[in-house]
């Protein structure tokens, strides 16, 4: 037996020194601190609503925990065991109700929300087949789980060397795609229209052709892939002096599919508050945003205690009045980041009150132009004393 | 029986330019501790007695010192790289050291009354037993090396991290994120890629000790089958441009496709040495 | 009984055997002689299965090789099989842990008779010393069969004395021993039945008693007419 002692010895360390590693840290999850959001005032439904994605990190380390916060309690991606983690820890809730509801149908597809609509009846994908240089089309009828699947040849598709898809929308039984098509030092915005039930383009159309620099967006609401009639388009074009690159000039409008008609946002003489040109400003907050609601769009810009905005109505194409909300300068001072969805708005501010820090989250409703929410993230049974950093990246509804 | 007799045959073959292994870890390691810590309290004394600097500014501008100050010290990382590439020629001498010479070991091993895969399986055990030992010993290391900030630098001049929070940091570091993952099933999957490597390896040699020249071609061959099969789903991503997997399918399959290709390699090893392998 | 059927080696496309057959008996010695190069330690390394053969057949005991039968056949090859560092004791323990026909009686007697100190490493020895280990390795195995590559290649007169006796002693008695050698003057007394090697080809196969008393000749009166033509 002695002479065996090699064979034995080694297993027996190898076997307790990673035994205690793991099994010590699976018990312990020492280290990271609970959290809890606190209902200060408003609709405590609301805060019971919301997912909070963040990361928590101490003061002088150089260690960030990503986390996510409801009122379940806080989930640290470090806790998480090995399979948990697996399934991505931040994956859009919209792609990621689609697959729960439908793997075969999401299988192989691009992982983006503005390639599927989703109508009462139909959910339906229009994506890029790199491979083919196609389109490749995909519409499930939800109530029968019958799928109608092809690719499609690009018109023209010689011309551009590199086609992405923007947007899909469907109206009746036609399928909408908003492409940008590169070619040369130009890039054409298209519209194809595909019939489903002849699997072909029926129709296709530049929407516009533009320098290459130029910035061009299809304004959309990740979380919202229902059926829409109308986009919105902002295009920022691009000047090149000798000290780089300006916005020259914003241009917003909407473009109806059936009447394909294109109608511009034009702002009203007072709306001084412009959204800034994105490679001056000197952070993100202290540009101009703009926020895609369901039947509105809005303008909004921030002032020392709170926010001001136009709201433009799409349905009827014009500008109301300008709405303001009022939540204070030290909530403005602390502000970390804005989050949209839909027609609500959150807010994260680190608010700094006679040296002590708070961490408040807001719900603004833009439509009513009221402020319906106000929480605190609080430390469970914290030392508050201790400095940590919270970073939030993500408030959204669950 | 036979096995693990063979087993500590081969690990006693390496045992003491294992243990030189361990030694120079061991003392290097605890120099580059002791020296970061000694530095550190060297420049502290100088900037806070001499130049009167106030210990909260000190601490402000040159952060307080932790294990994470180890990683740039080439003395904490030498011995690693020693080891690992030891190990990893080790891979290839444990086959050929018993060719070497005239009339060789290979002939007693090939003529052991047992199954001769035993010979293929001891070794490579012992190559993982040699390999998670050394990882072991660094992961106890790190402990002493906590301790030894401890004894050394004041509280409020240095940061403490558990072995978990050391590795959390040092994520995108090549070594020791890779060695030590941060989690059990984390660990299986980094090993056992790693020892498929090494049956893979194994088998490659066999190939060349059957077949000569031949065989090196063989071998290679082998190597890039064995691994375009384990990468299918990968490849198949690349030319298709399509994720078709989800992340749990993905894993599953390659979970499957990792021991298809060890499996593969073990019984082609079987083959070689019952009827293609030469002394 | 040792059978080798029509066995034909090939490196590449260099023929070194070519259609061999033989057999080798229990109780017999069988000495395969030729010059160097001839394959005759391939025919060994082939009857232990260490080198694969292109074709034909060998079979122990009318069986296939398997890993069982190291324990009935065992193979002295022309250079000790352990490891230089390894002392003579070391060496022993090794063998005493893998084969149960280790016979450790057996062992005793062949360090007695070498006169061999179990404390020596084997990279200390004598070249005569190192193959009287690598003898002993071999025959403390209680085998049916002993295979022994040129066993006097390179060894001092006296250390051949030593191992030639062991040929005539009780430790090989019984046994079936094959033998390979390119020079037959220290054991032409000794053997029983030649196989004469040409060219990767048998080109005689006799009994030494039968010669003698048939034909009048010696082993060596065979060679002269056979290599010399």
């Amino acid at each position: 037996m002695k002479r065996y002692w090699k064979v034995i010895i080694l297993p027996i360390f190898i076997i307790i020194t990673f035994g205690v590693l793991y099994v010590h840290h699976a018990i312990a999850k020492n280290g990271l601190p609970e959290f809890e959001l606190v209902t200060v005032e408003g609709d405590k439904k609301i805060g019971e609503q919301l997912m909070i994605y963040g990361d928590y990190h101490t003061n002088n380390d150089s260690m960030w925990h990503s986390f996510r916060l409801t009122a379940d309690g806080i989930v640290y991606q470090r806790d998480l065991n090995f399979f948990e983690q697996y399934n991505n820890f931040f994956e859009s809730n919209v792609i990621q109700k689609l697959i729960e509801e439908d793997s075969g149908f999401m299988r192989g597809k691009t992982e983006e929300s503005n390639l599927f609509v989703d109508t009462d009846k139909q959910l339906a994908y229009v994506g890029p087949d790199f491979i083919h240089n196609q389109m490749e089309v995909d519409v499930q009828n939800k109530e029968s789980g019958d799928r109608t699947s092809f690719r499609l040849d690009i018109p023209e598709r010689s011309k551009y060397h590199q086609i992405y898809v923007e947007e899909v929308q469907m109206i009746e039984d036609t399928l909408y795609a908003v492409t940008i098509n590169y070619f040369g030092e130009n890039k054409d915005v298209m519209i194809y229209e595909i019939s489903i039930d002849e699997e072909k383009i029926i129709d296709h159309y530049p929407l516009m052709e533009l320098p290459f620099l130029d910035s061009v967006n299809v304004l959309s609401n990740d979380t919202d892939i229902g059926q829409k009639e109308q986009i919105v388009v902002s295009v920022d074009h691009i000047e090149v002096t000798s000290d780089g690159h300006h916005l020259a000039e914003s241009e917003y409008f909407t473009y109806h599919f059936e009447t394909k008609e294109s109608k511009p946002i034009t702002f009203p003489d007072d709306f001084t508050d412009k959204p800034e040109d994105p490679f001056g400003a000197e952070d993100y907050l202290s540009q101009g945003h703009i926020v895609t609601g369901k039947d509105n769009l809005y303008f909004i810009n921030f002032t020392p205690d709170g926010l001001t905005y136009y709201v433009y109505d799409l349905v009827q194409h014009k500008f109301e009045e300008e709405e303001s909300i009022t939540l204070g300068t030290s909530v403005l001072e602390g502000l970390y980041g804005i989050y949209p969805e839909g027609d609500s708005l959150y807010l994260y501010s680190q608010v700094n009150e006679n040296g002590i820090q708070f961490r408040k989250v807001f719900m603004v409703d833009l439509v009513n132009a009221e402020n319906l929410y106000e929480g605190e993230i609080r430390m469970v049974d914290g030392d508050e004393t201790n400095v940590y950093g919270l970073e939030i990246f993500r408030i959204q509804e669950r | 029986m036979n096995y693990i007799k063979l087993l500590n045959f081969e690990l006693s073959r390496f045992i003491k330019i294992y243990f030189v292994l361990i030694i120079i870890t061991i003392i290097s390691q605890l120099i580059s501790t002791y020296s970061v810590a000694k530095n550190y309290m060297n420049q502290f004394n100088l900037a806070v007695y001499r130049d009167g600097i106030s210990i909260e500014k000190y601490v402000e501008q040159f952060g307080q010192v932790s294990l994470m100050d180890l990683q740039h010290s080439g003395w904490f990382n030498l011995p690693i790289v020693i080891a690992a590439v030891t190990l990893l020629l080790y891979c290839f001498f444990i086959w050929y050291r018993d060719w070497l010479g005239k009339n060789t070991f290979i002939y007693r091993l090939l003529m052991l009354p047992t199954a001769r895969i035993n010979i293929y399986l001891s070794k490579a055990t012992a190559i993982f037993l040699m390999v998670l030992g050394l990882v072991a010993l660094q992961v106890i290391l790190l402990l002493i090396e906590g301790k030894i900030f401890k004894w050394m630098v004041p509280a409020n001049l240095r940061h403490d991290y558990s072995i978990m929070e050391y590795l959390a940091n040092t994520v995108g570091d090549l070594y020791l994120g890779v060695l030590i993952p941060m989690n059990f099933i984390q660990f299986l999957i980094h090993y056992g890629i790693g020892f498929m490597f090494v049956f893979v390896l194994f088998t490659s040699i066999l190939f060349e000790r059957c077949f000569k020249w031949k065989g090196i071609i063989f071998g290679v061959v082998y190597a890039l089958v064995s691994m375009s099969i384990f990468f299918i789903p990968f490849i198949l991503e690349i030319i298709f441009a399509k994720r078709y997997l989800y992340p749990m399918e993905l894993f599953v399959v390659e979970i499957v496709l990792g021991l298809i290709v060890t499996a593969m390699s073990i019984w082609i090893a079987h083959y070689l040495l019952n009827r293609k392998i030469t002394v | 009984m040792i059978e080798v059927k029509n066995v034909t080696k090939k490196y590449g496309r260099k023929k070194v055997l070519q259609g061999v057959s033989f057999t080798a008996n229990k109780g017999e010695i069988t000495c395969l002689i030729g010059v160097n190069g001839v394959g005759k330690t391939t025919i060994l390394n082939g009857i232990m299965n260490l080198t694969p053969m292109t074709s034909g057949e060998i079979l122990i005991d009318g069986e296939k090789l398997t890993k069982e039968s190291y324990e009935k056949i065992a193979f002295i090859p022309d250079a000790i099989t352990m490891l230089p560092h390894m002392k003579i004791a070391e060496a022993i323990q090794f063998m005493k842990d893998f084969y149960n026909s280790w016979n450790d009686e057996r062992a005793e007697e062949l360090l007695g008779f070498f006169r061999l100190k179990k404390e020596e490493r084997i990279s200390s020895l004598s070249k005569g010393n190192v193959a009287k280990v690598n003898l002993l390795l071999g025959l403390a195995l209680d085998v049916d069969y002993l295979l022994m590559d040129e066993p006097f290649s390179g060894i001092d007169i006296f250390s051949r004395e030593q191992i030639a006796d062991v040929f005539t002693s009780h430790l090989v008695e019984d046994r079936g021993v094959v033998i390979t050698t390119h020079e037959i003057n220290d054991i032409e007394h000794l053997i029983d039945k030649v196989v004469l090697l040409d060219d990767g080809t048998i080109v005689r196969e006799f009994h030494t008693e039968e010669m003698r008393e048939m034909e009048g000749k010696s082993v060596v009166d065979v060679m002269r007419e056979v290599y010399r033509g």
